[in-house]
């Protein structure tokens, strides 16, 4: 299937990607940064509404799963879901079960079975959420992925996503002219910079099923939802890929001793 | 729009369309818990009713929400606001008790005698045939009440193609939003 072209940002906007990737202009990949032995993947076009801060954030999300999860990459820990899921899933069945004693019997006599189930319908639900505020946090994907090299290793990844709104740094001293802020970011306050994406990468290589960890790696970057939405909603998944393949590689490969 | 949803809920997996449909069921499974705990701390069955004449006026007014609790062991006393329901009447009744007759031995054993606040003549007339209210008739006491918000009930009652809507409208929020 011959991949659309989305609408690509204004030449504007590039100058403040302040990665140091190789910018390939040919006119395959259509002026977007790739590493040079990027696999070729097709995309599915993506619109979004651009305003809606959880709609970007939940889009690049699902883009981070898709990109990591792929067959030649991590393959996904499902942990935190099916936890979520069971828990949830428990506390409705308790709650039917509930519902139909309840029904069935009359209230005087069913007032100890009642009160049981919505207290371990309490229970149930306040554990949950428990699990998903303090274990789960922002945590978009865990993955892990063996290779064999001497012995077996496994490397687990974590990616943890968030918006955040960095303040301004104060512009360094520099003999080039400095534009204001309001050049790049339209909608730039004084303060604050339009939200960005803040994407967190720990790694970790371990041998002997977990037990000696040779290496752990920690890698943060955050980059404003305008370098990969345009005016539209459109969403560049290529350039993001890009964006979290070098983050990978420099989490990967950091501290290695070849 | 249906075969965008499909299409959408295909992209997802299974997983996610489990956690789309587990917030709905929660939201439902939520209500009833709330429902049913208020009924247990409220010590009947259904805690919560909405007036639907004006035999109470100026007290409640049609459409007002009331909060009904029953006590188990004091008497009821002249003077309290009841709700009652008989045996063959589908509806029940909200009126203020105008006469108690109380056992001595057993304080709790009551023959009770009930009228609407703007009504001309006692309830003698909707009692089915009985002189007197036993307390197993009385579902509760009104403790308090909240103004207007009962219209949504009588409006979905009156016109129940409306909360069929509603509850659809609701479902498929749940179902295809996250979050």
């Amino acid at each position: 299937m011959a991949r659309k072209k989305a609408e690509t940002t204004a030449g504007g906007a590039e100058a403040n990607t302040g990665s140091d990737l190789t910018v390939d202009t040919s006119a395959s990949t259509n002026g977007v940064a790739v590493p040079a032995d990027a696999i070729p993947l097709t995309f599915e076009p993506i619109q979004i509404n651009n305003y809606n801060l959880t709609d970007l954030k939940n889009t690049l999300d699902d883009a981070l799963k898709r990109c990591l999860a792929r067959p030649d990459c991590y393959s996904q820990i499902h942990m935190h879901t099916d936890v979520r899921l069971g828990l949830g899933w428990a506390a409705v069945l308790v709650a039917a079960a509930t519902g139909l004693y309840s029904w069935k019997i009359s209230f005087q006599e069913s007032r100890l079975g009642v009160f049981i189930g919505v207290t371990l319908y309490a229970l149930l639900s306040t554990i949950q959420m428990g699990y998903i505020y303090f274990v789960e946090g922002n945590t978009v994907f865990v993955g892990k992925r063996k290779t064999l090299d001497k012995r077996i290793q496994t490397e687990r990844l974590t990616a943890s996503s968030k918006t955040s709104r960095p303040k301004p740094q104060s512009p360094a001293p520099s003999s080039a002219p400095t534009l204001p802020l309001s050049t790049f970011y339209p909608r730039a306050t004084s303060t604050y910079l339009p939200p960005h994406y803040h994407l967190t990468i720990n790694y970790a290589l371990t041998a002997s099923s977990g037990k000696a960890l040779i290496r752990a790696n920690k890698v943060e970057d955050e980059r404003c939802y305008a370098d990969f939405f345009d005016s539209k909603g459109n969403l560049d998944e290529a350039r993001f890929v890009a964006w979290v393949s070098a983050m990978l590689e420099k989490v990967e490969d950091e501290g290695k001793s070849q | 729009m249906f075969g965008d949803a499909i299409q959408k809920m295909k992209t997802m997996g299974v997983r996610q369309v489990m956690l789309q449909v587990l917030n709905f069921a929660t939201v439902i499974a939520t209500g009833l818990m709330i429902w049913k705990g208020l009924g247990l701390a409220l010590n009947n069955e259904s805690p919560i009713v909405v007036v639907l004449s004006g035999s109470m006026e100026p007290a409640f007014y049609r459409g007002d929400l009331l909060f009904l609790h029953n006590p188990r062991n004091t008497p009821f006393e002249v003077g309290d606001i009841t709700v009652y329901k008989l045996n063959g009447v589908e509806v029940p009744i909200v009126h203020r008790v105008l006469e108690t007759h109380t056992l001595r031995s057993n304080p709790l054993k009551q023959k009770i005698l009930t009228k609407g606040d703007n009504n001309y003549d006692d309830d003698l007339g909707l009692y089915n045939g009985r002189e007197w209210l036993d307390r197993e008739h009385l579902v509760g006491k009104v403790k308090g009440f909240i103004p207007y918000v009962g219209y949504v009930t009588i409006a979905m009652n009156d016109f129940p193609w409306l909360k069929h809507v509603l509850i659809g409208v609701l479902g498929l929020l749940a179902l295809f939003q996250r979050e």
